[in-house]
């Protein structure tokens, strides 16, 4: 967790999004829907993102999980402050950890490609155009 | 909710969750991902005495690779692996194309396409594609190994045909070249959204002429169905602007839909006569540039 071994014993259908929120006190990771529907729940496991409110303990023994509280993730919430792509901050996390794996899939992702690389993370702020000319900015300052 | 003291039992080799199967039949419910079962169970549809995880198992059942005639699409393979496996964009790409759909990467990323096509939805994105290559399930239980094609996998709507001691293994698809192919797919957003309708198509061309038709459609009958009546039609036919009219006009009649939540059946109706038009014209308009390479 976040580069830390932990040893936990929980009940096997425990899911990882309470076991993170609950035992571990890692806040950043939000229940949206419940249902893998909105993507506000995103994690890292084992280096691909997840929704953590479909992930049960007796899916995990022995994985590596990343959330939002992990210092790798914090260039990329700069930028989002930045540019405005941040309003009430509740899909952010799952936005930040969703783009650092889309911008490490593609160096330069075309607008197509981070719209569909982020289709899974709602937000019912922004309208979205803020957060998608971020990440654009992302990689220009990446190139230089 | 998810019934915190849920019993789960998490084999860690194939021997021992054939046995478990064995064991419990009826009274245990696979589960892989979750994507699906978890959300059935929290909302109370399904409430199963204990769950077999089978999420240990991909070493022996989540393989993708290549034999001499066909290709192996283990169980657990997830729909990620399958949407971006270079094997099935080459010998089955419909099926690459349909899991590109389905969900959101982060669904992608854990969901299995042994779950999508045990799920038996009318509208399974992986589902379409397995019967236009007509693949074959690969079915193993203790001391057992059967193997169907894949339409007689399904008894009815989110109905598998296996017997509670069964566990689906993989898929064998056929290696077969030098088709055309389109999948179209018509939902009320782009991601998220289970299909209205899908239209998956693979076919020779011999010249201008279509050879061996294979048409499925998904979300307009109560299981995945291959449109039987258009692909005798469109046998021989010239790919034209009269042939993919009449080949529409027919597939609307073969469809059942109904109407529901997503969409009405009068819609979903017209719209897979649209979607084959789609499917073809892009065909044809293909063939028409080849021409002057």
């Amino acid at each position: 967790m976040n580069g830390r071994k932990y040893e936990l014993e929980t009940q096997p259908a425990r899911r990882l999004l309470d076991i993170l929120r609950e035992d571990l006190h890692l806040t950043g990771t939000k229940e949206g829907c419940g249902e893998g529907e909105c993507g506000v729940c995103t994690v890292l496991l084992d280096g691909f993102t997840v929704n953590s409110c479909l992930v049960i303990a007796a899916q995990i023994s022995g994985a590596t999980v990343e959330t939002i509280e992990n210092p790798i993730f914090d260039p990329i919430r700069a930028v989002l402050i930045e540019s405005g792509g941040i309003q009430c901050g509740f899909c952010t996390p799952g936005i930040i950890i969703t783009s650092h794996v889309l911008l490490q899939q593609y160096s330069q992702p075309t607008m197509q490609q981070i719209r569909r690389g982020l289709a899974g993370n709602l937000c019912r702020c922004t309208g979205y155009t803020k957060i998608f000319q971020a990440i654009e900015l992302i990689q220009d300052s990446n190139q230089k | 909710m998810i019934p915190i003291d849920l019993e789960i039992l998490s084999p860690r080799t194939l021997n021992e969750a054939l046995e478990l199967k064995e064991q419990y039949r009826s009274d245990s419910l696979l589960i892989a991902g979750g994507t699906d079962v978890l959300v059935q169970i929290r909302k109370g549809s399904l409430q199963p005495p204990r769950l077999l995880n089978i999420l240990n198992l991909r070493r022996e059942l989540g393989a993708i690779k290549e034999e001499p005639d066909e290709i192996h699409v283990g169980a657990l393979a997830t729909i990620s692996e399958i949407e971006s496996s270079p094997l099935i964009q080459t010998y089955a790409p419909t099926l690459s194309c349909g899991a590109a759909f389905l969900g959101s990467p982060q669904i992608r990323n854990w969901a299995t396409i042994g779950g999508n096509v045990c799920n038996a939805s009318p509208a399974g994105d992986t589902i379409t594609p397995l019967f236009v290559h007509e693949a074959e399930a690969v079915i193993i239980s203790k001391g057992r190994t059967r193997s169907i094609p894949i339409h007689e996998l399904f008894a009815g709507p989110l109905e598998i045909a296996i017997d509670p001691h069964e566990i689906v293994s993989h898929f064998q698809i056929p290696k077969e070249t030098q088709f055309k192919w389109f999948l179209q797919r018509l939902s009320q957003r782009k991601a998220l959204a289970l299909n209205k309708v899908s239209v998956a198509g693979v076919l020779w061309l011999d010249g201008p002429k279509v050879r061996e038709p294979r048409l499925a459609f998904s979300a307009v009958s109560p299981v995945v169905r291959r449109a039987s009546k258009t692909e005798n039609f469109l046998q021989d036919q010239e790919l034209n602007r009269p042939s993919i009219e009449k080949a529409a006009k027919i597939i609307c009649s073969e469809v059942e839909p109904i109407t529901d939540l997503r969409s009405t059946k009068e819609y979903r109706r017209s719209m897979t006569g649209q979607l084959l038009k789609k499917g073809l014209r892009e065909l044809q308009q293909k063939m028409k540039e080849e021409q002057f390479v």
